[in-house]
C-alpha cells in the first residue's frame, strides 16, 4: 500500500530544522488562532499564506498543514475554558469540558483535549499515508464524467448534510463554477467573461478570491463587537493535573478507536467533516455510555470522543484534497491555493509527480502532532489571555497584511482591489445562508472541468449517455439521486408535519 | 419583510432574491455574449451552457424558498419590534466605514504606495471603532505598516511600491 522507496526519500527532505522550525512557528499561530473564537486555522492560512512565497513547496505546505492542525486543536481550549467553541468543529467539546472546568478540573479536561487531538490527528495521517495510494489509483480512473458527478455530488451533500437550502447550495456552486470558466478558454483559445479587464485573461486569481471570501466577511462580522469574548478564563494551572487527565484518556481506548474512524470517514464529506465528525462521535459515546457515567455533565469520555473525531477529521479531508483535488473544507480550500502557488494542483496525477513531496507532507503532519502536545499545553496555559485582544486591532491589521499578500500573488493591485470586491460579495452571499464552501469549490474546479468537457466533446461528441454508461459515472449519479429523494421526502414531510400541527391544535 | 394577508403572514427575504437575480443576470450575460463570438463562441460554451441552464433552473427554488407563509392567530398580528441589539446587517454604521475604508484603502495604496495607506487605514479604523489611547493609534498603525513593507518588500523580495509613485 505504500510506496517504501519514495516514502523514504520524503522522510529524507522533512529532516531538516528548518521544516521543524517553521512547523513549530505554524502551530502556534493556528493554535492561537484556533483559540479566538471568530478566528479560525482557515483564515490563519489565509494570512500567512503569501508568507509562504519564497518558502520551498515542502516547507511552505508544511507550515500551513501545521497551521490548520494547530486551528483544529486550539478551538477546544476555549470550548473547555470559557463554554465558547474556538471553531465550529470543537462544539461538542464544550459539552463535558466547561461542567469540568466549573467543577474545578480543568487542566484535567486540557489533558483529556490534546492527548486525545494528538491521538485523532496521527489515526487520520496514518490512514491517509496506507491509503492515499488505493485512494490516488481510484481516481486515476476518473474521467470527465466522473469528475462531474463527484463535484454535484459533493454540492449536494453541503447542500443536504449542511442542513442548508440545497437550490441556494448548488446555485452558488455553479455559479463558482462558471467563474472558475472567465478568461481564456485552454480548449478554443477564445477570451471569455472577463468584461474588458485584461487582469482576467488568465482567469480569476484564485488566491486572493479565496483569501478574500474567507477573511473579509469575518472581518466584517468582528467589527460589530468590541471584544471577542467578554467572559473570563480560568486561569489557575497545574501541570501534574494535566499529565493525569493524560493519562486518563488512554482508559477509553475503545472509544478512541471508533472516534478516530468517525472522524476519518466524516472527514472526507466535505464542508461539514470535523463538525458532524466530532457531534456524531459525541453522540455514539453518549449512546454507549455505561449507567455510571454522566455525559453532559464533565464526562472525560465525552471530550475524548469529540477530539479525536475533531482531529481524525483532518486526516480524511486532507486524503480527499491530495486524491481527487476537492477541497472539504475552508482550510483545505486556501491549502489547494497553496498548492497553486507553488506551481502544483492536487488531484491524482499529484503523487505520481511529486511522490517524495506528498508522502514528505505525510511524515510532516505525523511529526506535528507529537509537537502539538508540547505547544498547546504552552498555548492553553499561558496564552488564554490572547482571547481578550480588542477586534479594533485585529481586523484593519490582518487586512492589510491580506492586502500586501493579494499584491504579491502577481504584483497586481487589481489583485487587491479583487481580494476587497469578494470579501464583501461573501459577507451577503454568507448572510443569505449560500455556503461559501460550495462557492469555492466551484471556482477551484471550474477552469479543469472546462478543458474536461472539452476533452469528452472531443472523444464522444454529444452523445450524454457516456455519462451514464461507465459503472463509477452510473454509482455516483446514482448516489446524487438518491441524496435528493431523501432530501425532497425530508423536506416534504417537515411540510406535512408541519400543515398538520396547527390542525391538531 | 413582512406581510399579514388575510390571516396569514407572509415573511420575504429579499437578500437571496436579489442575491440570486444578479447571479443569473451575470451568468445570462456571461453565456449569451461568448455565444455570440463567431466560429469559436458557440464551442466555447460547451461547459458553460449546463451550467446557466442549472442556475435558471435553481432560481425559482431559491425563491421558493425565501418566501415563507404561516397562519397567524387574529392577536398576534402586530409586528415584533426590532430589539436594540439586533443586527442590522450592512447598515450598521461600522460595517459601512469598514467598507468604504476598504475600498479607499484599494485605491489609495495604487497612488500612495504602501506605507501611508496603510498607516492611515489602520489609524482611522482603530480610531472609529473607538480607540483612544495615543499608544495604539499611533505605535500600532506606523509599526504595523513599516514592518510588514519591511518583511516583503526587503524579506520576501516583493516589489511592492512603499512609497507614492509620483
Amino acid at each position: 500500500m505504500i510506496d517504501w522507496e519514495i516514502f523514504l526519500k520524503g522522510l529524507s527532505l522533512i529532516a531538516s530544522w528548518k521544516i521543524l522550525a517553521f512547523m513549530s512557528v505554524g502551530m502556534f499561530l493556528g493554535l492561537i488562532f484556533g483559540v479566538i473564537p471568530g478566528l479560525t486555522g482557515s483564515l490563519c492560512i489565509a494570512v500567512l499564506l503569501p508568507v509562504t512565497f519564497l518558502m520551498d513547496a515542502l516547507t511552505a505546505l508544511a507550515f500551513l498543514t501545521a497551521v490548520y492542525t494547530g486551528g483544529l486543536t486550539g478551538g477546544g481550549i476555549t470550548a473547555i475554558l470559557i463554554n465558547t467553541p474556538g471553531t465550529p468543529g470543537a462544539v461538542a467539546t464544550t459539552f463535558d469540558g466547561y461542567p469540568m472546568t466549573k467543577q474545578g478540573m480543568q487542566n484535567e479536561a486540557l489533558g483529556l483535549q490534546v492527548t486525545s487531538s494528538v491521538i485523532g490527528g496521527l489515526a487520520g495521517y496514518v490512514f491517509l499515508l496506507f491509503l492515499i495510494n488505493p485512494l490516488v489509483k481510484i481516481a486515476l480512473g476518473f474521467g470527465p464524467s466522473e469528475m462531474i458527478f463527484l463535484t454535484v455530488l459533493m454540492l449536494v451533500i453541503i447542500g443536504t448534510l449542511g442542513g442548508r437550502s440545497l437550490s441556494r447550495t448548488l446555485m452558488v456552486g455553479l455559479f463558482g463554477l462558471l467563474l472558475g470558466t472567465i478568461g481564456t478558454s485552454q480548449a478554443t483559445g477564445l477570451v471569455r467573461g472577463t468584461m474588458g479587464f485584461e487582469e482576467l485573461e488568465d482567469g480569476i486569481p484564485s488566491v486572493a478570491l479565496i483569501i478574500g471570501m474567507f477573511a473579509i466577511p469575518e472581518m466584517l462580522n468582528l467589527i460589530t463587537r468590541s471584544f471577542i469574548v467578554e467572559a473570563d478564563v480560568e486561569s489557575r494551572h497545574n501541570f501534574r493535573k494535566f499529565l493525569s487527565g493524560m493519562r486518563t484518556t488512554f482508559h477509553y481506548g475503545r472509544t478512541l478507536i471508533r472516534s478516530a474512524l468517525t472522524g476519518i470517514s466524516i472527514g472526507v464529506l466535505p464542508g461539514i467533516g470535523s463538525t458532524l465528525g466530532c457531534l456524531l462521535s459525541y453522540a455514539q459515546a453518549k449512546r454507549r455510555a455505561r449507567p455510571d457515567q454522566h455525559f453532559g455533565e464533565g464526562e472525560p469520555e465525552g471530550i475524548v470522543a469529540a477530539e479525536t473525531a475533531n482531529n481524525a477529521s483532518e486526516g480524511g479531508a486532507m486524503g480527499i484534497l491530495l486524491a481527487l483535488g476537492i477541497p472539504g473544507s475552508g482550510s483545505t480550500a486556501i491549502l489547494i491555493a497553496a498548492f497553486m502557488l507553488h506551481g502544483m494542483m492536487p488531484g491524482p496525477r499529484l503523487l505520481k509527480e511529486n511522490g517524495p513531496l506528498i508522502y514528505g507532507l505525510i511524515a510532516a503532519n505525523i511529526v506535528q502532532m507529537f509537537l502539538l502536545i508540547f505547544i498547546a499545553v504552552f498555548v492553553a496555559f499561558y496564552m488564554g489571555r490572547v482571547i481578550f485582544v480588542p477586534t479594533r486591532i485585529i481586523a484593519p491589521t490582518l487586512l492589510s497584511v491580506m492586502a500586501i499578500g493579494a499584491f504579491s500573488l502577481r504584483n497586481l493591485f487589481f489583485d487587491v482591489y479583487l481580494l476587497f470586491f469578494f470579501g464583501v460579495i461573501a459577507w451577503f452571499l454568507r448572510r443569505s445562508e449560500f455556503p461559501i464552501i460550495s462557492f469555492m469549490i466551484g471556482v477551484i474546479l471550474g477552469n479543469r472541468l472546462d478543458m474536461e468537457m472539452y476533452r469528452y466533446a472531443i472523444l464522444f461528441g454529444s452523445d450524454y449517455s457516456v455519462f451514464v454508461r461507465r459503472p463509477i459515472s452510473a454509482i455516483l449519479l446514482a448516489i446524487i439521486l438518491f441524496t435528493l429523494g431523501m432530501n425532497i421526502q425530508r423536506s416534504w414531510k417537515k411540510r406535512h408535519r408541519k400543515r398538520e400541527a396547527p390542525e391538531q391544535g | 419583510m413582512r406581510w399579514f394577508i388575510k390571516g396569514r403572514q407572509v415573511d420575504i427575504d429579499f437578500h437571496p432574491i436579489i442575491i440570486s437575480s444578479l447571479i443569473l443576470g451575470w451568468s445570462l450575460y456571461y453565456y449569451l455574449s461568448t455565444v455570440s463570438v463567431p466560429e469559436d463562441g458557440p464551442k466555447s460554451v460547451f461547459f458553460i451552457k449546463p451550467l446557466v441552464i442549472g442556475i435558471l433552473l435553481c432560481f425559482p427554488f431559491v425563491i421558493f424558498s425565501s418566501i415563507k407563509i404561516r397562519q397567524i392567530e387574529i392577536d398576534s398580528k402586530k409586528p415584533e419590534e426590532e430589539s436594540e441589539t439586533a443586527d442590522r446587517g450592512f447598515l450598521d454604521h461600522r460595517r459601512i466605514f469598514f467598507a468604504a475604508s476598504l475600498a479607499t484603502y484599494a485605491v489609495a495604496i495604487t497612488f500612495l504606495g504602501y506605507l501611508i495607506p496603510s498607516a492611515l487605514f489602520i489609524f482611522s479604523v482603530v480610531y472609529y471603532l473607538g480607540s483612544r489611547n495615543l499608544w495604539i493609534l499611533i505605535v500600532l498603525p506606523l509599526g504595523c505598516a513599516i514592518s510588514l513593507s519591511v518583511i516583503f518588500r526587503f524579506l520576501l523580495t516583493v516589489p511592492l511600491p512603499i512609497w507614492p509613485s509620483w
